[in-house]
């Protein structure tokens, strides 16, 4: 049995490395935070997504700091055209909005309303949105 | 999976026995759900020899009160919920919660009183709100 994530980031990796719908379209190109400068792919390195925390870590009571958390995890998909970085994204809400995982860890996984999109000065497009996911380490 | 020290809501599930097959059927689409509490009543006691002029209570009756379940209106749903409310009949609502496994679950009888349609506005989804009387004592409740 493989070990349970032992933060939010590696549990978020897991789950987009292991959803069928971004496979097919970003492959294992799934990096945190941005990919180093000669990515995987060379000169084409497009479509690839990234991954980083935004927030969150905050949760406690009156004994202390809680071992559920819940952080903000901001996901943006890289490609060479909006079209094909829709996609991605949507594949990513597809995996993320709604998961639920326990032996893992993720006790829910959802969307933010913050869905958006730009463009890069290379040219490439970016389509991202957050998720607020709550996590507590598996004992 | 071990107990957790904290839980959010999301898995948390309510089935009614709503049909002639008994069999425990879920309410889809909860967006927000307060469970039943029995609350155990007292009374005081106030005579003025008490010792000391402190005033007693007593236990007294169990009351299930009533909870209420929060979920998207269908005209299926509704109508679901109609039928039980003009049944006038008791109905066991199964109660799930996460933690752990398996959930926690509870069993409470209960008389669905009213199905209160949410407010309608242009931009938010509509709801239910079911309100269920508790009817008698609970009828199962597992760790």
């Amino acid at each position: 049995m493989p070990t349970p994530p032992t933060n939010p980031g590696e549990a978020l990796a897991s789950r987009l490395l292991a959803h069928a719908g971004v496979a097919a379209l970003a492959g294992a190109k799934v990096y945190p935070s941005k990919p180093t400068q000669d990515p995987p792919g060379g000169a084409n390195p497009w479509p690839y997504l990234v991954y980083f925390r935004t927030g969150g870590g905050d949760g406690k009571n009156l004994a202390g700091r809680t071992r559920l958390q819940n952080y903000a995890m901001r996901v943006d998909c890289y490609a060479t055209t909006q079209a094909a970085a829709e996609q991605i994204a949507a594949a990513v809400a597809a995996a993320l909005d709604g998961w639920a995982d326990r032996d893992n860890g993720v006790q829910g996984c959802f969307a933010a309303g913050d869905m958006d999109e730009q463009t890069t000065e290379d040219g490439s497009q970016v389509s991202g949105q957050t998720f607020s996911l709550w996590f507590a380490p598996v004992a | 999976m071990p107990n957790e020290n904290e839980n959010i809501g999301f898995g948390g599930t309510v089935h009614v026995n709503d049909g002639a097959s008994s069999a425990y059927v879920i309410v889809p689409n909860i967006v927000d759900f307060m469970p039943p509490a029995y609350k155990l009543g007292t009374v005081e006691s106030k005579r003025l020899d008490l010792p000391g002029g402190v005033i007693v209570k007593i236990p007294t009756l169990t009351n299930g009160q009533s909870f209420t379940i929060k979920h998207n209106f269908t005209k299926a749903a509704f109508a679901r919920f109609e039928a039980l409310r003009t049944a006038k009949a008791a109905k066991n609502f199964r109660i799930t919660l996460p933690d752990g496994s398996p959930y926690f679950t509870e069993t409470v009888p209960g008389i669905v009183v009213e199905n209160k349609k949410g407010s309608i506005e242009s931009e938010t989804i509509m709801t239910i709100e079911t309100t269920v009387e508790v009817s008698g004592d609970l009828v199962t409740s597992g760790a």
